[in-house]
């Protein structure tokens, strides 16, 4: 893999993977919240 | 005092470290206490993050002892790779043990899930660590080695790691990149969170803010992640370099620091148009201070040091 195709590659996928991470984490906690709040 | 005292004084710390902090963890799953659970996780995240200058030391260690009589190049190597690997997993659970206490504050308690995670990775951790500090100890000491030389099934994987990031025209490049997308997700969190404290953005209550913070440590993970890399690729570089050590430990003191923001009552408790204590607003100029101070000695590494 050349260095150019190589970099754009593999940072292209690691950051979607990382945001990926956060986003689920966030929706999942988004929904305990909203779970915990109702509960109130 | 050089890097072989430091790791001398340190190499006990991640496998002791983790037996107390897993103990615990496992004592507070079975006692149902919470106040136990926020202290095992604290201390599985502070030995994680010591995990890091041990292993680094390790290197200076090695420089010092591998002319001498009866240590080998592969008893080094077997015991840097069996680290490495240890090492991952310990980085692995101090992660989950951070989001444990950031879940705690926000959700008031820790998902079975992560509970689960937690409990797991602390004990393949553990088992890990134990046995890269058994082959640590047989460098050394004869009397602990069996007749033939140990051989585990990542042998020298990070001399390998190590060679792949070096040899690998993408590699470096792709690990400058990524630690610069880690380095703007952190800061730009981490500093909007002091700015708050500080009194920007008066209107928006801190706990607004305190659901960002998963994103600041996904950005730590990925530069200690790829930090590790260019360490592993080209150790001699890094281990008689001065603005390294500073780097190092001002990131530990900053990680440190970030826990004042995870599960401290006073900054939770600031509310929309609320000033904050004090306390607070010390610990978020010391925030900015340590990161601006990391990404100074991270950028100084050739011109204080002698890297590159």
């Amino acid at each position: 893999m050349s260095l150019v195709v190589g970099t754009i590659v593999w940072v292209s996928i690691v950051t979607v993977l990382v945001a990926i991470a956060g986003y689920v984490l966030d929706r999942r906690t988004a929904r305990q919240e909203n779970v915990r709040n109702n509960d109130r | 005092m050089d890097l072989t005292h430091i790791h001398l004084l340190l190499n006990h710390f991640p496998t002791i470290g983790f037996i107390i902090g897993g103990g615990l963890f496992l004592l507070s799953l079975a006692m149902k206490s919470d106040d136990l659970k926020l202290v095992s996780l604290v201390i599985l995240l502070g030995i994680a993050l010591i995990a890091i200058p041990t292993y680094m030391s390790g290197n200076g260690a090695a420089d010092a002892i591998k002319s001498r009589p009866g240590v080998t190049k592969a008893l080094i190597e077997t015991h840097e790779g069996a680290a490495f690997v240890a090492m991952g997993f310990m980085l692995l659970t101090g992660m989950f043990a951070w989001l444990g206490l950031w879940q705690f504050r926000r959700l008031a308690g820790v998902p079975g899930w992560n509970l689960t995670v937690i409990a797991v990775l602390t004990l393949v951790s553990l088992g890990l660590m134990i046995r890269a500090s058994n082959l640590g100890g047989e460098i050394r000491h004869e009397e602990i080695r069996g007749v033939q030389e140990t051989v585990t099934p990542e042998g020298a994987l990070a001399r390998t790691v190590g060679s792949f990031v070096t040899d690998t025209p993408w590699m470096w490049p792709t690990c400058e990149t990524l630690h610069f997308v880690g380095l703007s997700l952190l800061c730009g969190v981490v500093f909007l969170v002091d700015l708050r404290v500080l009194g920007v953005m008066k209107g928006v209550s801190f706990a607004s803010l305190h659901r960002l913070l998963p994103w600041a440590a996904l950005g730590f993970g990925l530069n200690i992640g790829t930090g590790m890399l260019f360490f592993v690729g080209i150790p001699g570089q890094y281990i008689h370099n001065p603005s390294f050590y500073w780097k190092i430990g001002l990131a530990m003191l900053a990680g440190a620091n970030a826990l004042y923001f995870t599960i401290f009552d006073e900054p939770w408790s600031l509310g929309p148009g609320e000033d904050a204590p004090l306390t607070a607003k010390i610990a978020a100029v010391s925030a900015m201070v340590l990161w601006i101070g990391v990404m100074y000695c991270g950028s100084m590494l050739p011109f204080l040091g002698n890297s590159f």
